[in-house]
């Protein structure tokens, strides 16, 4: 692998949690618009901020304040433009955001000014519904209009399937189920053992995650995290392949370039981490990897190349965007921050 | 008890259920508006129709499928099994979603105005039995019953203002004054008639807000009066504005609570299960199946808010013939649906089954 050079430009947000401007509590989505803005999930701030290249605040959405007494920390809400616990963001091809707003089981579109344009989905098994409690994990929208979602496993029995949705919300069709197959979601967990530190403790899968689709070959890719690898479909749900398998550990926000080169957001593949019930998530496990679209290693970037700023939040570490202004530009979470990278390809 | 009389003048809809404009599938609530049209939540076909006074399609809104029949979505105006509705002085419709654990809100031509709320236990969130019953208060805010849920009770009614943002709840599981849903383990009468089939407890059903002001004893300031139905605890009780409990009534012989409309003269109309003879502690509780509903259970019970006594029974023996269709005598599952007209109160629209009954009530 001849990796191209990789340089920090800036980190966003303080080393712990915050809530004021360009501050975040674990932002674990990412994506960017046209010109090269960049939203990200503050998830655990119940908001969305819109945040310009250089780092400034355009506008948020969500994080209910009420002037309650306990402080002035962002609460959930289920009104229009209010979140709760919510991970993936995505833009459209006309530069509207979609935000999957995960523990209230739906997902919500906004147009780029920020102003609600309408939701769908709530908590359940059926059709048009999502697992609780972690709802929505990845959102993509076609240049159709169409709708795909990522429905995590859930307490209740897994949902482990992808939906499609048209422009309005109303429920098209869905595939996936648990198991290690292909088409298959979630199926690795109870086999190899859960490294015992994901940020619901507990041991359950999670179900597929990250969803993108490739502009040139149409394809969703499709984060099938408990299994180790990415899944490719056609947007009818067929199965084409999948990649990754041996490099990538658990894969979660991923996003795709022009080139249909695959970022996704890991842990690393630690020898010996198979079978294990409780391995140990070392902050040199976290990783960013870049896969060309057939799975070959194209870069990776290191806590160390971060100069150490991973240590910070456990497993978190979840949300990439490459900017669609701009491919050189790579934004990634890593704990509480954002970094920004330029990729010297 | 002066019972008053009650004639049947029309009935909608088909015994056998359906999916057409002239019927409806277990149309589980009513609610009208000033122009007396009627509101009607199909429950059954997760739809909501309004129809004038003869009984015509105005509109209606809902999911459909590929075939055009009723579709249980989660779209916007998509509705999954419907069980509460209200409007306000504005005629803007509120409907319960209530597999949907949100409550949704549309103008008097049926356009989309808001949609909020979710399934949990936090604020602006519903229990999964999802939210049963919906009144706006006097001064425009939403109280909404929010039921029981299987990782624990909410067993509450929340105040949310005209955006979807939570203001105030009320309401904690138990038996005692101002809780809600606290019997059902204790009594465990296995058939159940609602919802959630199976032992559990439902939490508050049917609300109503006494809007009327010269029944409104308000020298403290503490709001309207607002009547919940406590489904399991078999009562009905009475709520100040500001959440405070004021007394419970209807004990000993409302039984299962649903839905609650008030008139313009101090009557509180409730449907639901009644109690009747023999009463219910002779009955067989290991067999479900032995319990007797008979006739007048379903009939809707009249309460003087001002005394809090029962003064009538609302129903008619042509009327519970005409919906024996589907389940053996006696035994009608569904009678919740209750709309006292908010154009000329003698009209009462009381649902049975698959049928909507238009009843004339003269006191």
């Amino acid at each position: 692998m001849n990796e191209p050079r990789k340089e920090l430009l800036a980190v966003w947000g303080p080393y712990e949690t915050g809530w004021g401007d360009v501050e975040f509590d674990n932002p674990e989505g990412l994506a960017s618009d046209s010109l090269g803005n960049i939203y990200v999930a503050d998830e655990a701030n119940h908001r969305v901020q819109k945040i310009d290249p250089d780092g400034n605040l355009i506008h948020m959405i969500g994080g209910v304040r009420t002037g309650d007494p306990l402080g002035e920390r962002p609460r959930p809400g289920t009104a229009p433009g209010e979140f709760q616990m919510h991970r993936p963001v995505h833009v459209d091809p006309e530069d509207n955001l979609f935000v999957g707003d995960s523990q209230n089981c739906r997902v919500q579109k906004f147009d780029a000014q920020g102003n609600f344009l309408m939701l769908f989905g709530s908590m359940g098994n059926g059709p048009g519904q999502f697992g609780g409690l972690s709802g929505p994990n990845g959102v993509a929208v076609d240049e159709e209009g169409f709708i795909y979602v990522t429905d995590t496993h859930t307490l209740l029995g897994g949902n482990n399937r992808v939906q499609k949705f048209d422009a309005r919300g109303h429920f098209i069709k869905a595939w996936g189920e648990h198991g290690t197959g292909p088409g298959q979601f979630a199926g690795g967990i109870p086999l190899r053992g859960r490294y015992g530190h994901d940020h619901l403790g507990s041991t359950i899968p999670e179900g597929p995650y990250g969803i993108a689709i490739g502009n040139n070959s149409g394809h969703l890719y499709i984060a099938d995290s408990d299994n180790s690898r990415i899944q490719v479909f056609d947007r009818e749900g067929h199965f084409i392949r999948s990649v990754g398998e041996g490099i990538i550990w658990s894969p979660k926000g991923i996003c795709l370039d022009s080139q249909e080169n695959i970022y996704v957001a890991d842990y690393h593949m630690v020898p010996g981490l198979a079978g294990l019930t409780v391995p140990p998530v070392l902050p040199e496990h976290r990783m960013l990897w870049v896969l060309d679209k057939d799975g070959a290693l194209l870069l990776k970037i290191t806590n160390e190349d971060a100069g150490g700023l991973y240590v910070h939040g456990g497993g978190r570490h979840h949300a990439v965007a490459v900017s669609k202004a701009d491919e050189s530009l790579l934004y990634f979470q890593a704990g509480h921050h954002i970094l920004k990278w330029r990729i010297h390809w | 008890m002066t019972q008053p009389q009650v004639e049947l003048l029309a009935t909608w809809g088909i015994p056998e259920g359906g999916s057409g404009d002239n019927a409806f599938r277990r149309p589980e609530a009513l609610a009208t508006d000033s122009a007396g049209n009627l509101l009607v939540a199909d429950t059954g076909n997760h739809r909501i129709l309004k129809l004038d006074p003869n009984g015509n399609l105005i509109w209606k809104i809902g999911g459909i499928d590929d075939a055009g029949e009723p579709w249980a979505g989660t779209a916007m105006a998509e509705f999954n099994s419907p069980q509460a509705i209200c409007t306000d002085n504005e005629n803007n419709v509120y409907v319960c979603d209530t597999v949907n654990c949100r409550v949704q809100k549309f103008d008097g031509d049926g356009n989309q105005l808001l949609i909020f709320g979710t399934q949990g236990l936090g604020y602006g969130q519903f229990g999964g039995e999802g939210p049963l019953g919906i009144a706006i208060d006097e001064n425009g805010y939403m109280l909404v019953c929010d039921t029981h849920t299987s990782i624990g009770g909410n067993h509450r009614v929340q105040k949310l203002d005209q955006n979807g943002h939570f203001v105030a709840q009320f309401g904690s599981y138990g038996t005692g004054l101002g809780q809600f849903g606290g019997a059902m383990p204790v009594r465990e009468y296995g058939l159940d008639f609602g919802p959630g089939i199976g032992p559990g407890p439902i939490g508050p059903t049917g609300i109503a807000v006494n809007q009327n002001a010269q029944h409104i004893s308000d020298k403290n300031n503490w709001g309207a009066d607002i009547y919940v139905g406590d489904c399991d605890n078999d009562r009905l009780q009475v709520f100040k504005g500001i959440g405070l409990c004021d007394g419970s009534f209807g004990d000993g012989v409302v039984f299962r609570p649903r839905q609650l409309s008030m008139d313009g003269s101090g009557r509180l109309y409730v449907s639901g299960v009644h109690k009747h003879e023999p009463p219910m502690e002779t009955y067989d509780l290991t067999d479900p199946l032995k319990w007797r509903v008979v006739e007048e259970s379903r009939w809707v019970l009249a309460f003087d808010v001002g005394s809090k006594q029962l003064i009538g029974r609302i129903g008619t023996k042509e009327a519970h013939d005409r919906m024996t269709h589907n389940y053996g005598a006696g035994l009608h599952r569904h009678g919740y649906g209750l709309a006292v007209c908010k154009a000329d109160d003698s009209i009462v629209y009381v649902q049975g089954d698959n049928l909507v009954f238009k009843y004339q009530v003269t006191w």
